[in-house]
């Protein structure tokens, strides 16, 4: 959703808000939002956050500068389900560059949607790891084994998993005695 | 986003409030809310604005170099970032003010932005730029204060 508010200027400027509401996102594609766990939203914010940094960076690329008030207006951050975007100045709708009638926020809202498709396939694979998919015990086993699963290079949980397993791994005797060998 | 919590101590408010007849709360959230706004500007604008560094364009234009450079170097381009990263977060008459800018290595920097030639501040200490934004702060809160302090003792008109 695109919001930008009507003023002196016209109807086409005024402060800009083009949050994104992730979570209207996943329902639409039939996730109950309700039934996420804590550790799904918190993965969700991560990701949102780091396309927030993203986002900001291009902001501070593309943004014209005057007096840079507007440009520092930009407020771009993950608040739980909801993705940030907006500018409370004033004329931040009406922001053009010198000689061109293209309107800024435009190119940051088309970058947004941009980076939101990108993070996409992690948003969904964090709902998806870390809720559980089936109820009662065969739902918290699956969440148990995980970390075996995901591997070291996804998931620091993974590591600590496979760390601790190796502890327990005990070779047998004649696998030992063959290794005394090898090293000799 | 680093824990540096800073507070100003406004004399004479809290007398001020404690004889009051009547307290009109519009009034004194109007004064905060022009009192945090001001700060913003003058961390944009000035006097005493937050440091802007330079950067350049990304080749692949997606952003800006990771790197600082010079102002007067060919491709710069003022970054503003740290200055993006104030914000005010207001209720009533108790109102936050925070920098969350972060690196590309995801890390909170406000608190040690100093400008070319200015020594470090140390872990966990404020910074040259962070110092100045605060006395900035302290003299907005002042002004704030005798805004409330009027308004209490009837001086401003309200009801």
């Amino acid at each position: 959703m695109i919001s930008v508010a009507a003023n002196a200027l016209g109807a086409d400027s005024g402060p800009v808000d083009i949050s994104i509401d992730i979570g209207a996102r996943l329902r639409k594609q039939g996730i109950v939002t309700a039934k996420l766990t804590a550790g799904a939203r918190s993965a969700i914010w991560e990701i949102v956050e780091g396309i927030s940094f993203q986002l900001g960076e291009f902001v501070d690329l593309i943004w014209p500068r005057d007096t840079g008030l507007s440009q520092a207006d930009w407020d771009i951050t993950a608040e739980g389900l909801e993705w940030t975007i907006r500018n409370p100045r004033e004329y931040a709708g009406f922001v053009h560059r010198k000689g061109d009638t293209a309107l800024v926020y435009l190119e940051i809202a088309a970058r947004s949607e941009e980076l939101l498709r990108g993070a996409w396939s992690q948003i969904k694979s964090a709902v998806e790891t870390t809720t559980p998919s089936t109820s009662g015990l065969l739902g918290r086993v699956g969440q148990f084994l995980l970390p075996s699963i995901v591997g070291q290079a996804e998931s620091p949980a993974g590591t600590l998993f496979q760390a601790r397993a190796a502890g327990f791994l005990r070779q047998n005797t004649r696998s030992r005695e063959r290794e005394r060998l090898r090293a000799r | 986003m680093s824990d540096t919590l800073l507070s100003v101590d406004v004399e004479g408010l809290q007398e001020a409030i404690d004889n009051a007849s009547e307290i009109n709360w519009s009034d004194l959230t109007a004064a905060l809310s022009e009192g945090v706004t001001d700060f913003k500007s003058r961390m944009t604008t000035g006097p005493g604005e937050w440091h802007a560094g330079y950067r350049v364009r990304k080749k692949d234009g997606t952003g800006l170099s990771n790197y600082y450079v010079k102002p007067d170097h060919k491709r710069a381009k003022i970054s503003a970032r740290s200055r993006r990263g104030w914000k005010i977060r207001q209720r009533g008459i108790s109102a936050v003010l925070f920098n969350d800018a972060r690196d590309n290595r995801r890390n909170f920097y406000a608190q040690y932005v100093r400008r070319p030639g200015e020594a470090p501040a140390s872990a966990g200490e404020l910074g040259p730029e962070a110092s100045r934004a605060f006395e900035v702060f302290e003299e907005e809160m002042g002004k704030v204060a005798e805004k409330m302090i009027a308004s209490l003792m009837g001086d401003l008109g309200g009801s």
